[in-house]
């Protein structure tokens, strides 16, 4: 009894299903115009106000260190993803000095930025490049990013709440809702914009801190995400000693090869 | 009697045909792996465009139409230098000729010393020069004429 009633279940399913297939085909105008209302972009005005207060919050200190812990896909030319994992420490004094340690399993980089000069050292073979870069921090990554092809990580820390912050650039910005990263309660925000989608999970209250970011690549096929957890330390305050690179004995000086110009 | 000590015992004949053997396998294997290197290479190319920042102002990748450094090896970032050589590395160094005005990303794992010629550091590997140099954040080694 109960077979026979299983099977007239699954008969009235495929029914059903063809009921629904035939409907659809009948009305794929209906069915477009619903798919179009679900993608419209959605910029939700809250959302954006929060973004602007993270950038805002991140101005107004003036001394902090922060620590990020991040992987990072590579896409081989196969498609193939690969993950790897690296760190990240910053030691700022706003506007214009900043310490960056870049370690990972295939690269270590230190960076040193006084106002005036950048520069790039492999600690592991004693190598450094320095380039005069005057300005504020988000000037000299911007320009160094442009003009030398370093890109360092998370450079959005230091542009968000400036005029360069690129909040003009999101074309879709959603609240996903509550999160809690440690032990710190948090809010979720997905947004969309040219080339990335990206995640932030942001402190709530008045401190208004980034406490994860995950960026999506969109323009690569196989979507490579680069995902970072950030430790801040509001209450570090950096030496000026340490923005400034004093060579070693066994430093080599180097040359930071210029982009090629763009056609 | 010294001949038949040149050519040897029974045994080690037999022994040295078998060292013969050995070398022939071995460089057999060694022809197998570097040509299996070959292939792996290009199997661990990386496209190099992940974003790590959501800022357009930071990320030439995207809207670059110059990039000498679009497609790299995935050990090419590793840093050669204080007896640290990933085996992938050495590999790409021993079919690599040094062609004056080539790029390479890793230097001979032995036998280079750097020289300071005016200001600027090159490292000496047996014939070759090399300039050091960032492209980017990665090393690259430009093969340079003999200065010496």
């Amino acid at each position: 009894m109960s077979i026979p009633s299983i099977a007239s279940l699954a008969l009235r399913s495929l029914s059903f299903g063809g009921l629904v297939a035939a409907s659809v085909l009948i009305a794929p105008h209906a069915a477009y115009a619903q798919a179009a209302a679900a993608e419209a972009p959605v910029r939700d005005a809250a959302v954006m106000k929060r973004l602007a207060e993270v950038g805002a919050f991140l101005r107004a200190q003036k001394h902090f260190a922060v620590k990020a812990d991040a992987a990072t896909d590579e896409v081989l030319l196969s498609g193939q993803k690969l993950q790897f994992a690296s760190t990240v420490e910053y030691q700022v004094s706003s506007p214009d000095k900043l310490r960056a340690s870049l370690r990972s399993d295939r690269k270590q980089r230190d960076y040193y930025f006084d106002g005036k000069t950048l520069t790039q050292v492999a600690p592991r073979n004693g190598y450094y490049a320095s380039v005069p870069l005057p300005g504020t921090i988000g000037d000299a990554l911007t320009e160094v990013a442009q003009r030398y092809d370093v890109e360092i990580p998370l450079a959005d820390l230091f542009l968000w709440g400036t005029p360069k912050g690129g909040l003009d650039d999101v074309s879709s910005a959603l609240l996903v809702g509550p999160a809690r990263i440690g032990d710190v309660n948090a809010d979720h925000f997905a947004l969309r914009q040219p080339g990335v989608d990206w995640q932030v999970w942001v402190e709530r209250g008045a401190r208004a801190l980034p406490l994860k970011v995950v960026i999506t690549t969109t323009d690569n096929p196989a979507q490579p995400q680069y995902a970072a957890t950030l430790k801040w330390d509001l209450k570090a305050n950096p030496a000026a000693s340490a923005f400034t690179y004093v060579p070693g004995k066994d430093a080599h000086r180097i040359e930071l090869k210029p982009v090629a110009a763009a056609k | 009697m010294i001949h038949r000590v040149t050519q040897g015992t029974p045994a080690q004949r037999k022994a040295g045909g078998f060292g013969h053997f050995l070398v022939l396998a071995l460089a057999t294997t060694l022809l197998l792996c570097f040509s299996r290197d070959a292939a792996a290479d290009k199997n661990r190319t990386v496209q190099n465009n992940t974003r790590t920042s959501v800022n357009k102002n930071t990320n030439v990748n995207s809207n670059r139409n110059v990039n000498v450094n679009s497609n790299r090896h995935v050990d090419v970032d590793v840093d050669v230098d204080r007896g640290f050589h990933p085996v992938a590395a050495i590999a790409t160094v021993a079919v690599t000729a040094a062609v004056i005005g080539s790029m390479t990303p890793s230097l001979p794992p032995s036998g280079c010393v750097p020289v300071m010629v005016g200001n600027v550091t090159y490292q000496q590997c047996g014939p070759n020069w090399y300039q050091p140099q960032y492209v980017g954040t990665s090393m690259q080694y430009v093969v340079v004429a003999p200065l010496r």
